[in-house]
């Protein structure tokens, strides 16, 4: 199958580059040219960094709707004190929580709400985390905690195009899709950026897409947001009626035909071609592998939760995550449904959302421990924004983009550390503010770029990930 | 104009600064040294441990524009101006930042400054602001010259004279033509985006050799331009550009179900050659033109459409921020898609690279953010906007069906409150109703309508599995103290509890009844008795005079406790005992001889109204631009940095005046209005340099792959200069002096020989081929790929399409993720690729694949990639994969024998002869398969397959 490559090609590999769309950055070399280019020539990825990279890979997990920060890893005693009462100062304008008619007789609405989980210290860090996540507190002593998370856009919509574009309301590549362009995909079978079950609204494909950087390193997605994870698969990876024996003869006919119609006219682009029909057929090789998990042990089955119908689904994801991270992708995304978005009914709707995914993301992380994974992989968990200290309705929280909590582990990381803190109350965060641009520069520093100088010229502009913004928080480092 | 404003405002601004700067040096001797001490001790270690890091010369960072090294830094300020005004600490933008009190920035940006610290600044200001710092440049931006910009070439007025007087002695081709089956081929797909059957191949192929290759050009170029598919492959160009899509995409993924009439516009302009000037026109603002009938008024508003279709982020809760983005991204469209000038980066300063001062996009935008786009609000949510649709002008018979429906409903409405009526005056009789709804809840009932036999939208269940207990209390005001029987309603009925605890408050104190639930309600199907009791008002002790003014209350409550299945609550009635027979009978017309209890004839009613409502018959709508008016129609303020509540100066609106004349500059917009139909004149004046060069340009780029100008959206400086600027010019001259007619532009292009030329490669020091000395090989487009296969297979759907989007609902995707309509489906449309449901986040994978651009961006230059999805779906797809069977079914039915048949697919879906090679290896291929037991069908399906993913399918040579 290697056959084509004996056929002189006329033209430079910089008209390939240019053919498929691509500018370039400082630092940007990617998959591009590993995928179709020339698997002969080597990899630049190791020279190109911007220094010695910590972490290779990222898994990314994404909480869909804004988790609690006080109900879960920000401990707020003053709540207590002033629960029912006002706060002592202003909450933000633009939340609903004054807006809503049948609310506004509630005596609760708008005043402070205590927490219903105990907190307690865990580890030799004496991380304080609270009994909503009993599982993770085993990995008290591999967290990093940012405590002082602030971000734009009180709407879902916004928050969660900053979480992942760092945009709140304009068309920018997506995270992981930087990371593809940036670094490239480690195995050349297989795509740069993948995304399990990625959110289906408040932006959609906006949140994996790759705008105008070039179209493959969007998201190769599994599945999409409330669809079982058993059930998702790569689009068109299978063929439904012919086997691949049948199949390979197929592709050698097609292969012969396309060779000849090359040799007539010597365009590189129909070389591009030919090659990519066979790393077609290789990844329809490898990926379904992949994906089929029954070979997984029991242990490793327990360890996840895979086989107890509440932690069912999100273990499957975050197995697939870590199947895919040692097959080679650079960035993976697992996200929930969109359910952590607690108005009302906070102490059931937290209850059950954490108990689907404490056990699958505390058993991710002891897998990837026990692999060595975790010396170069960095693991992020994050949500939106975070909730109000102060009650909506009786039992809920609004939305908050001023303060939150996101914890990172993995490479590169100070682990059993906790940076920045919000107000005794949890409402705004104060001490070492991180911004959502500031977590997205440190997350390009782990993996060795630095977030200023990976640009792509689109429009007579270079954008960044990080627009004009983002500081990389030095303090969170090992 | 609004440059000098601004430039005049900023010189004011220093002057202030420095006279108060003066008078604080004149009385201020006396306490200098201490002053002095202040700042040492306090100001400047403050400033050098928080604020040099962004701020300071040696740092080699201004953020914002601010330098705090130096006392002139401060003087002077930053983007949003001073930042220490002496003696005003109010007015000081540094203390406003400090204190995070201001509006726009919060410093430092990784978090507060002690109390004390922010305190010594104020004293410190308050003080006068002693800074002993001299020297430091401050960093005044540099006046745009926007007379030098135009010197550019993209802004010097088009040339007029040319040395050549044909595109081909301007470019002086060297190839010979194409065959005659590449040349059909490769104008058919360009013309109509479909490949030419045997018959349109052999009558080319005829004149081509027999007379000559361009007269076979010209022939059919002049069949071609007149069919519809013409305006079917045209349109959707510029739908690349207008960013076109049939949902909102942003946060709300809605569908949009109305812009299909803006993607048919477009077919029909194509089509009828609209000249380009009238076409931008009506797409800037047709809603304010005049127009000749309902007809031509309702096309014009259709093409509104341009500024409609954009996403928009329609949860943004603040709203002024969210007009401004709208806007924003209108003037940016606009800029890219007609002009070639990327004016979105003129937001949020001058923009960098292109002569455009931050003053010139809030002109524009001004105007912009006079229109409405968005508009209302949806599903009650105010935080939610919608946008503009507007009902168009109909037809007699239509109008006529519209009447009938009106007056049915009238009926309806009439019957209705007539019924109403009745039940009202049996209030009045003194029988009260109190639903649920009204009534007080503790815990979480849970809301059903299950029951039909309910009282309002709803009742209330408590689960049987509830732990929690939960309670309802019913407080009825009664008009007078007297004796009642007591009601409720719970619906009966298998399974529910049949021990519901009701407690009855009333003069004597409180009676407890446990009640069957399950039983069925023996008043009138709806209502249980509790019994009869006295209700009084409650004794107040010693202060008889206020007896009468105290209300009286029955009082019901309700509970799960102790209760083992599901508690039912929903309304009480109270009835007064003498009223009793006169209630039971209006409502139970039985007794009174007529056939329905009142409350269940108001339900019907009610069902049957709504019902109405939904079926209305639906008077069209678009969605279309409109002005605003009032206080809403006016100039912006320019926002420093883009911050919506950073307000600068006045922007008064108009154009670029880069690329305006004297007279255009001095265009006034009339009062109260937009300004729309100006700028559409501004935008089409033949004297305009962009507008016609980018359009020019862009129909050269299909027909090469490449433009004059390879940046077809960026005609700037960081653009790319064009290859051959005199021909730009001629062409864009043409253009224009051809009445704008796109047809005659793509006749003059594809009947030169620098069209006609051949494809293959030859040794050349232009490898890029930038000066065409030969014809381009391109991939076909996503459509091209997909209706040509659909064509040769005879499975094509040539209807004109109306909405896509049609089966959807609200949600083109919901944001639970539960349904993902859009992505199923598509693989089984069988219409023009044009008419696909244009989802934003999810296009159809079949065009998607293959490079339609994202809808949420101007994309004038398609992304050409070769990625192994796409071989993906060529393999795997069922859309292929049932194309290519529909096709074996075709020629098998039509040949018996195996050569005419490989001939007949090469000949259709390759356009050439097959070659004895191909086919003695296609003979052997599938002679192989059905040795293997495969039908012969299945065989040539699996050969068809292969023909369909080859390169010499998928590109244009």
């Amino acid at each position: 199958m290697k056959q084509c490559e004996k056929f002189t090609i006329p033209q430079t590999r910089r008209h390939w580059l240019q053919t498929t769309g691509c500018g370039f950055g400082a630092v940007a070399f990617h998959a591009l040219s590993q995928q179709i280019a020339a698997a002969a020539e080597p990899s630049l990825s190791t020279q190109a960094l911007h220094h010695t990279p910590k972490a290779k890979r990222v898994i990314f997990l994404f909480m869909h709707g804004g988790v609690s920060q006080v109900d879960s890893f920000d401990p707020k005693p003053m709540l207590k004190q002033y629960d029912g009462k006002d706060l002592p100062f202003k909450g933000l304008d633009t939340l609903d929580i004054a807006l809503k008619d049948n609310l506004k007789n509630n005596p609760k609405n708008g005043r402070v709400l205590d927490t219903t989980w105990k907190f307690r210290q865990h580890g030799e860090s004496g991380a304080w985390i609270s009994d909503l996540w009993p599982h993770l507190t085993k990995h008290a002593d591999d967290l990093c905690f940012i405590k002082s998370m602030h971000t734009r856009g009180t709407s879902h919509g916004q928050a969660v195009g900053m979480i992942h574009t760092g945009n709140d309301n304009l068309l920018r590549p997506s995270l992981g899709s930087w990371v593809s362009y940036g670094l490239g995909t480690e195995n050349e079978n297989l795509p740069g950026f993948v995304s399990i079950t990625p959110p289906a609204g408040h932006g959609g494909a906006r949140n994996y897409g790759a705008a105008f950087l070039p179209a493959h390193h969007q998201a190769t997605t599994l599945g999409h947001s409330g669809s079982k994870t058993a059930d998702a698969t790569i689009r068109f990876l299978k063929n439904p009626t012919r086997d691949l024996s049948e199949q390979q003869r197929q592709l050698e006919m097609l292969q012969q035909v396309n060779k000849k119609h090359f040799a007539q006219n010597h365009h590189p682009q129909i070389d591009g071609v030919i090659r990519s029909y066979e790393m077609a057929f290789r990844m329809q090789n490898i990926a379904p592998d992949l994906i089929e998990i029954k070979n997984e042990s029991k242990a490793t089955r327990e360890l996840y939760g895979l086989d107890q119908k509440p932690t069912a689904d999100f273990a499957h994801r975050c197995l697939l995550a870590r199947r895919f991270c040692e097959a080679g992708v650079r960035y993976l995304q697992v996200s929930t449904p969109y359910v952590w978005d607690q108005h009302g009914g906070l102490v059931k709707g937290h209850t059950k959302n954490a108990l689907s995914v404490d056990q699958p993301i505390s058993g991710l992380l002891t897998d990837l421990k026990q692999r060595g994974l975790l010396e170069d992989t960095l693991v992020v968990w994050g949500t939106e924004f975070g909730r109000t200290p102060v009650a909506q309705g009786t039992n809920g929280r609004d939305h908050n983009p001023a303060g939150f909590t996101v914890w990172l582990s993995g490479a590169g990381i100070k682990s059993g550390y906790s940076h920045g803190a919000t107000d005794d109350f949890g409402y705004y965060a104060q001490e070492n503010k991180v911004h959502m641009h500031d977590l997205h520069a440190t997350i390009l520093h782990l993996l060795g770029i630095d977030h200023e100088k990976l640009t792509y010229r689109y429009a007579g502009r270079d954008f960044r990930l990080t627009d004009v913004y983002g500081e990389v928080v030095k303090d969170v480092l090992a | 104009m609004d440059q000098v404003q601004w430039s005049i405002m900023r010189q004011l601004l220093i002057t202030i600064v420095i006279t108060a700067h003066c008078i604080f040096s004149a009385h201020a001797h006396s306490d200098d040294a201490s002053k002095l001490e202040f700042f040492e001790s306090k100001i400047r270690p403050a400033l050098v441990k928080h604020c040099y890091r962004c701020h300071s010369v040696k740092a080699g960072k201004s953020k914002g524009g601010l330098l705090l090294d130096s006392r002139t830094g401060w003087q002077v300020g930053g983007d949003s101006g001073p930042a220490v005004v002496p003696f005003q600490p109010q007015e000081s933008l540094v203390l406003l930042a400090i204190n995070h009190s201001g509006e726009s920035s919060e410093m430092p940006p990784d978090g507060r400054l002690s109390k004390k610290v922010v305190q010594d600044f104020e004293s410190w200001i308050r003080d006068g602001a002693v800074d002993p710092r001299n020297g430091g440049s401050p960093t005044v931006a540099e006046q745009m010259d926007v007379e030098a910009g135009k010197t550019f070439w993209s802004f010097q007025p088009r040339r007029t004279s040319f040395t050549q007087s044909s595109i081909d002695e301007f470019v002086r081709p060297e190839a010979p033509p194409a065959t005659a089956n590449k040349l059909a081929r490769r104008l058919f797909l360009d013309l109509i985006g479909l490949p030419p059957n045997p018959d349109e191949l052999h009558e080319f192929a005829r004149i081509y050799s027999e007379i000559s290759p361009e007269k076979a050009v010209e022939i059919f170029t002049e069949k071609l331009l007149s069919r519809k598919e013409f305006g079917e492959k045209w349109a959707r160009h510029w739908m690349d550009v207008a960013r076109y899509a049939d949902s909102n995409g942003g946060d709300f993924n809605l569908t949009f179900p109305e812009s299909w009439r803006y993607r048919n516009y477009l077919i029909d302009a194509f089509n009828r050659d609209m000249p380009y000037d009238q076409f931008i026109r009506e797409q800037i603002a047709g809603d304010l033109l005049p127009a000749s009938d309902a007809e031509d008024r309702n096309r014009k508003m259709i093409a509104t459409g341009f500024l409609m279709v954009a996403p928009k982020m329609l949860t943004e809760r603040d709203k002024p921020k969210m007009h401004l983005d709208i806007a924003d991204e209108q003037v940016d469209t606009i800029g890219r898609a007609i002009l070639g000038l990327t004016l979105g980066c003129a937001r949020c300063h001058d923009h960098k690279f292109d002569p455009i001062p931050t003053a010139d996009y809030y002109a524009m935008l001004g105007i912009l953010h006079s229109t409405r786009t968005a508009d209302g609000i949806l599903m009650g949510n105010v935080n939610v906007s919608g946008w503009k649709e507007t009902e168009l002008e109909v037809d007699p018979e239509r109008r006529q069906l519209l009447a009938q429906h009106e007056k049915r409903t009238k009926n309806i409405e009439a019957e209705l409150r007539r019924k109403q009526d009745e039940h009202q005056k049996l209030q009045a009789a003194g029988s009260v109703l109190m639903d649920d709804l009204a009534a007080e809840t503790t815990g979480m009932w849970r809301e059903s309508t299950f029951r039909p036999n309910h009282i309002g939208s709803h009742y209330l269940v408590a689960d049987k599995d509830k732990k929690e207990s939960l309670s309802i209390n019913w407080k009825i005001p009664l008009p007078k103290p007297g004796q009642y029987e007591v009601r409720v309603s719970f619906g009966g009925g298998q399974g529910l509890e049949k021990k519901a605890p009701y407690v009855v408050t009333h003069a004597e104190g409180k009676t407890e009844l446990i009640i069957d639930q399950t039983v069925k309600p023996p008043i009138n199907g709806m209502w249980y008795s509790l019994g009869q009791f006295t209700f009084s008002a409650s004794p107040t002790g010693n202060d008889p005079d206020k007896e009468q003014e105290r209300t009286v209350f029955a009082q019901v409550e309700l509970s799960n406790r102790n209760t083992t299945g599901p508690v039912i609550a929903d309304a009480i009635q109270i009835v007064p005992v003498d009223a009793i027979q006169n209630v039971d009978a209006v409502q139970n017309p039985e007794q009174a001889g007529s056939s329905r209890p009142l409350f269940v004839d108001i339900k019907r009613l009610q069902t049957e109204l709504k019902a109405l409502q939904t079926n209305k018959p639906k008077r069209a709508k678009a969605m279309v631009a409109a002005d605003h008016s009032g206080e809403q129609v006016g100039d912006l303020q320019i926002r420093i940095r883009g911050e919506t509540n950073n307000l600068g100066a006045r922007a008064e609106r108009g154009f670029l005046q880069v690329a305006s004349s004297v007279d255009a500059q001095k265009t006034r917009i009339p009062e109260g209005q937009s300004g729309r139909v100006e700028l559409a004149d501004w935008l089409t004046n033949p004297e305009n340099p962009l507008t016609s060069r980018v359009m020019a340009n862009r129909v050269w780029q299909q027909f090469f792959g490449r433009g004059i100008v390879s940046t077809t959206d960026n005609f700037g400086i960081r653009g790319t200069a064009p290859t051959h600027p005199e021909l730009l010019d001629f062409l864009a001259e043409t253009f224009v002096s051809d009445g704008w007619s796109v047809k005659s532009l793509i006749r003059k292009v594809v009947q030169s020989k620098t069209y006609q030329q051949n494809s293959a490669l030859v040794s050349s020091s232009d490898p890029e081929n930038r000066y065409l000395r030969r014809q381009n090989c391109r991939p076909a487009s996503a459509e091209t790929i997909r209706d040509s296969i659909l064509a040769i297979t005879g499975q094509l759907d040539r209807q004109q399409q109306e909405s896509a989007v049609e089966s959807l609902g609200m949600y083109a995707i919901e944001t639970s993720g539960k349904r993902d309509a859009s992505l199923g489906k598509t693989g089984d449309l069988r219409q023009r690729s044009i008419y696909m449901p244009v989802i934003r986040g999810a296009v159809p994978p079949s065009l998607a694949i293959f490079d339609l651009p994202n809808p949420d961006l101007v994309t004038g230059t398609r992304a050409e990639t070769t990625v192994p999805t796409q071989a993906l779906f060529m393999m795997n797809s069922q859309f292929v994969q049932d194309m290519s069977r529909a096709m074996s079914v075709k020629v098998c039915a039509d040949h018996d024998e195996l050569a005419p048949l490989i001939r007949d697919l090469y000949q259709r879906i390759l356009i050439r002869p097959a070659e004895e090679d191909d086919i003695s290896k296609a003979k052997e291929y599938i002679g192989v398969l059905t040795r293997e037991r495969k039908s012969q069908q299945e065989a040539v399906a699996s050969f068809v397959q292969i023909l369909f993913s080859s390169t010499e399918f998928r590109f244009i040579e």
